[in-house]
């Protein structure tokens, strides 16, 4: 915890002035000058009294950040305490300080904050004497990727604004800021899985849809369509026919990282390798979020850098694993260019493979659609004007 | 938030109050009810419903329009002095100017500090008080004002910043973006923030109060002479004044503010009013500056004398119970036989060092003791500022107005002055001019020097004649007395005493009387100019006379003898009188209340000097010493007699004081054992006082020493968090404190909840640990 005091250019100015009315407070025989320097001098003496009396109790702690979403704010809340028993706080200003090493002495895996987004500042208007309250700040992050937060200031200016007066707490938090979700077509996925391998298959489940399921006792009020009139017939008594669920559809999206950034292959006029590598892991994220929102089961391959695997699941917890993978990839990391696709994410469900340059149909089997990073502008949902 | 809210409000009424002082101090009610009226109804039309402000284009038009009337009024500035006035009415239109555009926090800023800047200007002006309790108030509201613009900027520029960021990042992800869903800044406050904001305020204000006096107290001040003279803030403009300067004084001040009061008394004591008005004497004149019209004060004279008076007394006295310090040379006796009277005079409203008494004054009296210096060639007395703080609120003056020669000769010095024969006034014109005027008067002739010769007493009879010739002549109708010179204008290498003899014929009392010594002085009589005040008004109720402002007066006194002087007063009585006559209003019921206060202000802080901090400073440190002095010689008596009793002897002093020490210590040290308890039964969660809640109190101990370690440090475990998770942030801080810390947190699992007893191996493993800890995170915190 470090304690710093600044004299900024008001603070400066203001003794300047205050200097100026005693040196002619000096030198006119004019008592009510004097009586204003000393109000003018009082201010500055008040100033260090109060300000540093305020601080001298507080103590800050960062809350755990969620993830982030590149696009998206990102609320970042501060603990703010006043240890003091009589003496209040007021206009505490939070910010983060882009500077700050980890425990190894060096920078971690994980960029510093300033990295991705830019610098925003929470505000308490005022704490207690023994209270506790919660300011956040709100970043908009710009890049995906694992962020780390290594030190935070607290400051103010009160009471006159002279003197800025800070306190900085180191903390480490590490948070991982998903990639960008854009809204793509609601058709989209259905122009996809139209036709094609819908992975349907018969649910574990009882349910509503026409498959079957089993049999069991007839009880009354089943409806006389569900009894099984031959098994009846064949004397097993009155059964009737139990349905199963319907399977939502299937989908994996496969992430062809398997070219080097160097030897993506960009069109004229067009962006940057690396951001076409960006491009088509948002492309990936925001197939899944839509297939996730239209109930389909997703599942995710990363292709040339190491990943988690995932199986093809549905709920909350496993999209926000999908995401977090696809954040966590680290494109400078080495390549593996004969990356294939494991035969187990073959199996039966549409395949969507997204490419940063060019499309590489070999990697994925016949049916598998595959989307190009440069056709972004056809995926998203076009706003009304 | 309300309090927040309440910042603008604070904001224009400290601008009001500051228009307010300025105007104030400018003595300008155009200026005040044109300017405050504008910037009251900058609030109706740019914080009402409708909210216009003015376009910056055209807040920036008048600006270039008044810095543009600045410097050609600044150009056309009569005198250099009144820069200060000129720059305080720029920035009062300013201000106007920027009440009516849109206020952002630095707009704010800079109204603020343009409504100091007015103030200051106005300070520079005058230090009346009304004026200063304006500036009070308006010093207390800026400290609450400055306090709430903090709040208020900041919370401005939060929702600025915010919204900066959310346009930034819609301009990067595009309008439709989630960016556009960041949750609007909201203040965020604790418990009771209006009441803890307003004790921050007065503990600040109170601070403020007490700093600023103690500045003002000790603040190096030299009132010299010179300054108290031509800067004039000594003496507030009170209508009279130590100098006469002609050209200069356009108008008489006509303000029917009570100065002060005077009791005439008799020789047994009862009020009186006089047979004739009272000529309350300031100043004597007798040099005149043809150059710039101005009368100054002899030089040289007998050295003055002075009087110390003791203060009231408390024998029954035949006037008022007060001792009376006679002005007489030592060992002089002044006979009272004569007609004595005693003038008792208290002061309203301003305060004075010159003591204004009535021809020829005797002995002095005053409510406090004090010194004063009397000029035995004048006869005026003036307070010498010597062992007192501030100004004298009343006094008392023995005076004969028709004394002895021997009165005089004790009065005046120990020699008589001899008469100056080679007397001449130093503008040819009036010479000529008087002479002239004498031959048509008066067929009596200036007495020659060997007329003089053979008849010592000759000169004086003539004196008076020719002085009495010329006062009736000054007093017939051909002048016209009348307080307003607007049409006296100078005439080029003109004196205007000779033009007010020969071409206007017309003027105040000033005017009168310069021009009545300036012909005596040429005809080689010894005149002067005397200031002061004339009582007339009689206040019959209250059985004394009041004085105003416009009392002030100027009259001639012409040397009839070696030590007597005659009182001549050129301007016409009736007119006096006619102006003088009883102006008691109602206002003067209820205005006695703010005259004594002012007066106060005005002998205790405006007149506060170098002399009066000496005083002060000898007071209070001689009875702070005096009272320390008491203090420890009672402590020792106490000493001595504790020794006695217990017939320690030598040593008993050290006995006594080591005793001491240990109640002291006997005292202190359960105190900070039942905080610390209280302290660890928190921290370790024992709510019971019960027997193993005891155990585990005395085996804890050096949990509450790992618990400050981290506080020092800056990583304090917050209260709900357990202490094996907070091992996570130490080791994030410092592997070597994680690892301490983990091993700490293990010894304190074992004992608090195991069972396990605390041995004396495993206090100092503990202790160890403790250091080992603190030493990792102090070297961390170094490193970084």
């Amino acid at each position: 915890m470090r304690r710093r005091y600044h004299l900024h250019l008001p603070g400066l100015l203001y003794v300047l002035l205050t200097l100026v009315v005693g040196i002619a407070a000096a030198n006119r025989p004019n008592n009510l000058l004097v009586w204003v320097f000393g109000a003018m001098l009082s201010g500055v003496l008040i100033s260090g009294i109060v300000s540093g009396a305020m601080l001298m109790g507080v103590r800050g702690t960062r809350a755990d950040p969620r993830r982030g979403v590149v696009g998206e704010p990102m609320i970042v809340r501060y603990a703010i305490t006043n240890r003091a028993r009589m003496w209040p706080a007021f206009n505490l200003q939070i910010e983060e300080m882009a500077r700050g090493r980890d425990h190894n002495g060096g920078l971690s895996r994980a960029g510093q904050w300033s990295d991705g987004m830019r610098p925003a500042a929470g505000w308490v208007l005022h704490v207690g004497p023994g209270d506790t309250v919660h300011g956040e700040a709100v970043f908009f992050p710009q890049r995906r990727g694992r962020f780390v937060f290594t030190r935070f200031r607290v400051w103010t200016t009160f009471p006159f604004g002279f003197v800025r007066k800070s306190l900085s707490f180191d903390q480490r938090t590490e948070t991982l800021v998903h990639p960008r979700v854009l809204a793509l077509r609601e058709d989209l996925l259905g122009a996809l899985t139209k036709g094609g391998l819908g992975g349907f298959r018969l649910s574990s489940n009882v349910g509503p849809s026409e498959d079957y399921f089993g049999v069991r006792e007839y009880r009354p009020g089943d409806s006389v369509r569900q009894i099984a009139w031959k098994r009846m017939a064949a004397g097993q008594g009155v059964v009737s026919i139990e349905r199963s669920s319907a399977t939502p559809p299937r989908l994996r999206v496969v992430v062809n990282l398997r070219t080097e950034t160097a030897q993506l292959r960009v069109a004229e006029g067009r962006t940057s390798p690396r951001e076409m590598e960006e491009t088509a892991i948002s492309i990936a994220a925001s197939v899944i979020a839509l297939a996730e929102r239209q109930g389909y089961e997703v599942g995710l391959t990363v292709l040339g850098v190491p990943a988690l695997r995932s199986p093809v699941r549905r709920g909350h917890w496993h999209i926000e694993k999908l995401m977090a993978t696809l954040a966590a990839i680290d494109l400078d990391a080495p390549r593996d260019s004969e990356a294939k696709l494991p035969d187990a994410d073959r199996d039966r469900s549409i395949i969507v493979a997204i490419h940063p340059d060019r499309a590489v149909p070999s990697i994925a089997p016949d049916g598998a659609w595959h989307l190009v990073s440069t056709q972004l502008a056809t995926l998203v949902r076009q706003e009304k004007p | 938030m309300k309090l927040v809210e309440r910042f603008r409000l604070f904001a224009l009424f400290l601008v009001l109050l500051a228009m307010v002082a300025f105007c104030v101090s400018q003595r300008s009610v155009a200026l005040l009810l044109v300017t405050v009226p504008l910037a009251m109804l900058s609030w109706y039309i740019t914080e009402g419903p409708r909210g216009r402000v003015l376009p910056r284009w055209f807040q920036n038009g008048l600006l270039a329009a008044l810095l543009v009337w600045a410097a050609f009024a600044w150009s056309a500035l009569p005198q250099v002095a009144d820069t200060m006035g000129l720059l305080g009415k720029f920035v009062q239109w300013l201000l106007l100017v920027k009440l009516y555009g849109r206020k952002t926090p630095r707009d704010y800023a800079q109204i603020i500090a343009l409504s100091a800047v007015l103030v200051m200007a106005g300070t520079l002006q005058t230090v009346e008080f009304s004026f200063a309790v304006i500036v009070f108030a308006y010093t207390g509201l800026a400290l609450w004002t400055v306090l709430l613009y903090q709040l208020w900027a900041s919370r401005e520029r939060a929702r600025e910043e915010r919204a900066r960021s959310i346009a930034s990042a819609r301009e990067v992800f595009g309008p439709a973006s989630a960016a556009t869903l960041a949750p609007p800044v909201q203040a965020v406050f604790g418990r009771h923030t209006t009441w803890q904001f307003r004790a921050v305020a007065f503990v600040s204000t109170g601070l403020g109060l007490g700093i600023s006096i103690a500045i003002f107290l000790i603040f190096p001040r030299e009132l010299s002479e010179f300054a108290r003279r031509e800067f004039a803030f000594g003496a507030p403009r009170t209508g009279f004044s130590e100098e006469v300067r002609l050209l200069t004084n356009n108008r008489i001040t006509d303000s029917q503010r009570e100065v002060f009061t005077v009791t005439w008394l008799d020789r047994v004591g009862e009020p009186i009013q006089f047979s004739q008005p009272l000529y309350l004497r300031g100043a004597v004149l007798d040099r005149y500056r043809p150059g710039d019209g101005r009368w100054s004060r002899p030089h040289g004279g007998a050295p003055p004398r002075l009087v110390s008076t003791s203060g009231p007394s408390r024998a029954q006295s035949a006037v008022a119970g007060q001792d009376f310090h006679s002005l007489g040379s030592r060992g002089a006796r002044i006979e009272e036989k004569f007609e004595t009277y005693v003038q008792r005079v208290r002061m309203s409203s301003l305060a004075f060092d010159v003591v204004f008494a009535a021809w020829a004054p005797i002995a002095i009296a005053s409510s406090e003791g004090r010194t004063y210096e009397f000029e035995p060639s004048s006869f005026l007395i003036r307070d010498a500022r010597l062992g007192g703080i501030g100004r004298s609120s009343a006094y008392s003056v023995k005076v004969q107005p028709f004394p002895s020669d021997a009165t005089l000769a004790a009065l005046g010095p120990a020699e008589p002055p001899q008469p100056r024969i080679n007397v001449t006034f130093p503008v040819p014109e009036v010479d000529a001019f008087a002479r002239e005027l004498l031959a048509e008067l008066n067929p009596e002739s200036i007495p020659t020097a060997e007329a003089v010769a053979a008849d010592p007493q000759s000169r004086w009879v003539h004196n008076r004649r020719i002085a009495r010739a010329f006062t009736e002549w000054l007093q017939s109708p051909l002048f016209r007395y009348t307080t307003d010179l607007g049409s006296f204008a100078p005439v080029r290498d003109e004196d205007p005493i000779y033009s007010f003899l020969t071409r206007y014929r017309f003027g105040h009392c000033e005017y009168f009387a310069s021009a009545l010594v300036a012909m005596c002085q040429s005809l080689g009589i010894e005149s002067r100019l005397v200031t002061g005040y004339l009582a007339i008004e009689y206040d019959d109720i209250n059985e004394h006379y009041v004085v105003r402002e416009s009392s002030a007066h100027a009259w001639a006194e012409i040397r009839v003898g070696d030590r007597a002087w005659m009182q001549l007063d050129p301007t016409p009585s009736a007119t006096i009188a006619a102006l003088q006559e009883r102006r008691r209003s109602w206002a003067d019921n209820v205005r006695w209340i703010y005259d004594r206060v002012e007066f106060l202000w005005n002998s205790q802080v405006v007149t506060f000097d170098s002399s009066a901090q000496a005083t002060l400073v000898e007071r209070v440190g001689g009875a702070w010493q005096r009272s320390m002095h008491d203090w420890i010689e009672k402590g020792r008596e106490r000493l001595r007699r504790l020794n006695q009793f217990f017939v320690f002897e030598q040593a008993g002093t050290i006995w006594l004081g080591l005793v001491g020490f240990a109640v002291v210590l006997a005292i202190l040290a359960p105190i900070s054992l039942r905080r610390r308890r209280a302290r660890l039964r928190k921290a370790a969660g024992l709510t019971r006082n019960d027997r193993e809640s005891r155990r585990l109190m005395r085996q804890l101990g050096f949990w509450l020493d790992v618990l400050d370690t981290l506080d020092r440090h800056g990583i304090a475990k917050p209260t709900a968090c357990p202490p094996r998770m907070h091992g996570e942030v130490v080791r994030s801080v410092s592997a070597q404190a994680g690892s301490a810390f983990m091993d700490l947190v293990d010894i304190y699992y074992r004992i608090r909840f195991a069972g396990d007893v605390m041995d004396a191996q495993r206090r100092a493993q503990a202790a160890e640990l403790v250091q080992t800890l603190s030493s990792a995170l102090t070297g961390q915190s170094q490193k970084s």
